[in-house]
């Protein structure tokens, strides 16, 4: 039987073509409980269920990829309204959008990047509960629910009247007690648990962080002794390196005290810790005797020079908001500091004439 | 606004019943210097009853900007720091919050106070009204490492603020000693 290969195929089901959701009729003198723009399955008593995508088993098992339009989200049982997405959604929207057992399923398991359609600034979407990638919303008066989730918005751009977290930046203006300014949680507080500075006496392949606290990490002087080469990078990325012979090149990143950062004092390498937030990190390459850290309380780690296979010890200093974390790690013993730069990602700046 | 001496005392909440908070301003001037350069640090510590740290937690300095109870924090630059006591915030245990500057210890010439300057603390309702002002006398600070500012202290259910200018020649380690830190 020949049939016309165009035209839809009623009889079986899954043939059949989806139909976009329509926002629903609402009677001018209804309530206004939802805005127009918001899909009739935002609403929990929305009768056309059936007309809009609804996740299924199968798509949400697959855990993929999908690059769909998606209707928004639906509308939780939170009385707190968020404010809108407009722009790319990287919401993982498998994540629960609610604690609530009423709320409705997200729409798929995997990872989203559709373009959401933009809401009416009125209407109460979600709270953002995956990751974020969105702009935030265009000024509007009401207040927005608290992200749980990494939110990459683009910052700035919300109205004053918007509460913002903690992390809205830092304020560096400020005189009266009246306007304390929010304060940017420190990332260090999330860390997970690592050593401290005391509790090993030598760090190796097998026990290789420690991680000082916020005092160690900033009081007086950090002083590695047994370095045979040194390489920093700053936080607007300068980065310089230099040897105990006094060889050096790259930039020098200089401090008030009219000390460099990261040095050789006496023939050991040295931290300026008195300006530990200009460092974004710095390695230590071992020579031919053992690493020794020391930093002004007097606690002290040492560094086993070579490992088992014969190769050296860098040490890995990096910046953790207010704490510095120590990391050993082992190269090639014959590589030049070149080579070990390249491995750690250090691209020598170049200085100016 | 009223100038100080040192060993001096002045009643902050007594005379103020609705002053809730304060900003406890710390500022210096510096002798330039070509070569390397003391660099005086700020820091309040909080204290019990026998005058020490109630831990190490109980001090705030630009690396450890406020405590874990509150009451306590770090909040501008427009002196060489400020700091904002909120006295409802800060905790039953804590009987006095000391204001000392160290020099920091840099093993590269870490210096003395001999080249600080016009060292003062004031402190300031929340209108950023200046309440007080203890200028340190000049003196001689060639050997002086750390020192001691001033201090917010309880008294009975009110604070008050005794101007200090104690000097301490072995530094940090001698702040660390006397106030029981581990630094």
């Amino acid at each position: 039987m020949v049939r016309d290969r165009f035209s839809p195929r009623p009889d079986i089901a899954y043939l059949s073509r989806r139909r976009k959701p329509q926002p629903a009729a609402v009677p001018s003198d209804g309530p206004a409980a939802v805005a127009p723009g918001i899909p009739a399955a935002a609403r929990s008593d929305a009768p056309a269920a059936a007309d809009v995508p609804r996740p299924t088993a199968a798509s949400g098992a697959s855990g993929g990829l999908t690059l769909s339009r998606t209707p928004p989200r639906p509308a939780t049982s939170s009385s707190a309204p968020a404010a809108p997405s407009v722009g790319l959604n990287l919401s993982r929207p498998g994540t629960p959008a609610s604690s609530s057992p009423s709320a409705p399923s997200a729409p798929s398991a995997g990872l989203n990047l559709g373009r959401t359609p933009a809401p009416s600034p009125s209407a109460p979407p979600p709270p953002s509960v995956g990751l974020d990638l969105s702009r935030p919303p265009a000024p509007s008066a009401s207040s927005s629910a608290p992200s749980v989730g990494l939110n990459l918005a683009r910052p700035g751009t919300s109205t004053p009247s918007t509460p913002v977290g903690p992390a809205a930046g830092l304020a560096l203006h400020r005189t009266s007690p009246v306007e304390t300014p929010a304060r940017p949680t420190d990332i260090s507080s999330a860390l997970f648990a690592a050593p401290s500075l005391g509790d090993l006496r030598e760090l190796s392949e097998e026990q290789p962080v420690i991680r000082l606290d916020p005092r160690q990490s900033a009081i007086g002087t950090l002083a590695v002794t047994g370095v045979e080469a040194i390489a920093w990078e700053d936080v607007e990325r300068v980065t310089g390196a230099a040897n105990r012979h006094g060889a050096h090149i790259g930039v020098p990143v200089m401090t008030s005290g009219n000390r460099p950062l990261v040095g050789f004092h006496e023939q050991n390498a040295v931290v300026a810790l008195r300006h530990l937030r200009k460092l974004r990190r710095a390695i230590f390459i071992a020579g031919q005797v053992p690493l020794t850290v020391r930093v002004f309380d007097g606690k002290t780690v040492a560094v086993v020079p070579a490992n088992r296979r014969g190769d050296k010890a860098v040490l890995y200093l990096s910046r953790i908001g207010a704490v510095l974390e120590l990391r050993v790690e082992y190269v090639a013993a014959q590589a030049p500091d070149e080579a070990i730069w390249a491995e750690f990602g250090f691209t020598m700046s170049i200085p100016h004439s | 606004m009223a100038s100080m001496v040192p060993g001096s005392n002045a009643a902050l909440t007594a005379e103020n019943p609705h002053l809730t908070r304060v900003l406890v301003g710390l500022g210096w001037g510096m002798t330039p210097s070509r070569g390397p350069q003391a660099e005086p640090v700020p820091l309040a510590i909080m204290c019990g009853k026998d005058g020490r740290a109630l831990s190490d937690e109980h001090l705030v300095f630009f690396n450890q900007i406020s405590t874990s109870a509150g009451g306590l924090e770090f909040v501008g630059t427009e002196d060489q720091e400020q700091i904002d006591v909120v006295f409802s915030l800060i905790p039953e245990a804590v009987s006095k919050i000391a204001f000392l500057v160290y020099v920091d210890p840099e093993v590269r010439g870490p210096g003395t106070f001999a080249a600080v300057k016009d060292s003062y603390i004031r402190v300031a309702n929340e209108q950023d009204a200046e309440l007080l002002r203890f200028t340190i006398p000049p003196q001689d600070q060639s050997r002086i490492k750390a020192m001691m500012f001033g201090e917010l202290y309880r008294h009975g259910a009110n604070w008050k603020f005794r101007a200090l200018g104690q000097g301490y020649q072995d530094g940090l380690a001698g702040v660390a000693r006397d106030f029981g830190l581990v630094l």
